[in-house]
């Protein structure tokens, strides 16, 4: 992909994303009535858990030279049964090597670089958290600090899981099952 | 109507951030050999810095109109724009320039490599951040008087 065309996927999805956290931020804290650091750790969990699904997604999908950086994780395991998984399909076409690396870049600058990152954030992160230390409530600030980065390690693992389902579900064009 | 327009403030700010961030991305992947993450892990904390002291600087300078200007519109119009002034800068630009999703997937691969890493890439980032917005934090408070 283009330098100009990465710049539109990327500035279009952080914008959306940002304004999705806006938006379900104020539905946990208004609707709910969760004080802002968990509403911030709600969104941001999810976020973690949407990027194991989707990448895990991507890469099973668009990775046909087979340089995935999944086939070093412990969920490269249950995706044996998928075609071409870990190592590629050598026999595949340069132009469909090259289009599958493409609609990657494609997908993970909207997706990944752009929602998913305009959408979890660090910073509003440590502002909220520094406000609960501000505020005395030592207690709640080591829940937040500790227990958002635990989870989200979790709901990442958790996305994942969910991936490879999905992935394994998804009909295989090149040989369809006998 | 002013909550939409603060929608589009967290829209274009949001835009501004990712954009920023696949930049220090692209710039860490160009000039430096250091693995992706290092490239979020610095984001994430300059990203907070950032955060800390717009927001201390914007609510400052709110605090410093009700002391000096009792007329309530303007301090109504006031109030607004730090608002919208918020809306661009905190959850619209650090809020997108920074990220937990990416941090998260990031230490997945960590785990695989060494536990040794995994550890210095959360509590690391865990104690440079705070650090990071307490220091934002006490420059924008200096900044607004």
């Amino acid at each position: 992909m283009d330098l100009l065309s990465k710049i539109l996927v990327i500035g279009a999805g952080g914008g959306f994303g940002a304004a999705i956290r806006h938006m379900l931020a104020g539905i946990l804290e208004g609707g709910l009535n969760l004080p802002a650091f968990a509403a911030v750790m709600g969104v941001n969990v999810l976020g973690a858990f949407l990027i194991g699904f989707v990448f895990l997604l991507i890469e099973t999908r668009f990775r046909p030279e087979g340089n995935s950086r999944l086939k070093d994780l412990p969920v490269s395991r249950d995706l044996e049964t998928l075609d071409g998984w870990p190592e590629g399909d050598p026999t595949l076409p340069a132009v469909d090597v090259f289009q599958a690396k493409q609609s990657a870049e494609l997908y993970s600058g909207f997706f990944i670089t752009g929602i998913l990152g305009g959408m979890t954030t660090f910073s509003l992160f440590s502002l909220l958290t520094l406000n609960l230390v501000q505020s005395g409530e030592i207690a709640w600030a080591v829940f937040n600090a500790i227990g958002t980065v635990i989870l989200g390690f979790l709901a990442t693992q958790l996305g994942f899981r969910f991936g490879c389902r999905w992935a394994l579900n998804r009909p295989n064009q090149s040989n369809p099952p006998e | 109507m002013s909550t939409l327009i603060a929608y589009l403030f967290v829209l274009l700010g949001g835009a501004a951030g990712a954009l920023s961030r696949f930049g220090v991305q692209e710039l860490f992947r160009a000039f430096t050999r250091w693995p992706g993450w290092v490239a979020v892990f610095f984001v994430n904390v300059l990203g907070s810095f950032l955060i800390g002291l717009v927001v201390a600087w914007l609510q400052g300078l709110i605090a410093l109109e009700h002391s000096e200007r009792l007329d309530p519109l303007q301090l109504y119009i006031d109030t607004q724009d730090a608002d919208h002034g918020l809306a661009l800068l905190a959850a619209g630009f650090c809020g997108a320039f920074t990220t937990f999703s990416s941090f998260s997937l990031d230490n997945h691969f960590l785990a695989k490599e060494s536990r040794a890493l995994l550890l210095f890439n959360m509590l690391g980032s865990l104690i440079t951040c705070l650090a990071a917005v307490a220091l934002g934090w006490s420059v924008g408070k200096a900044m607004a008087g």
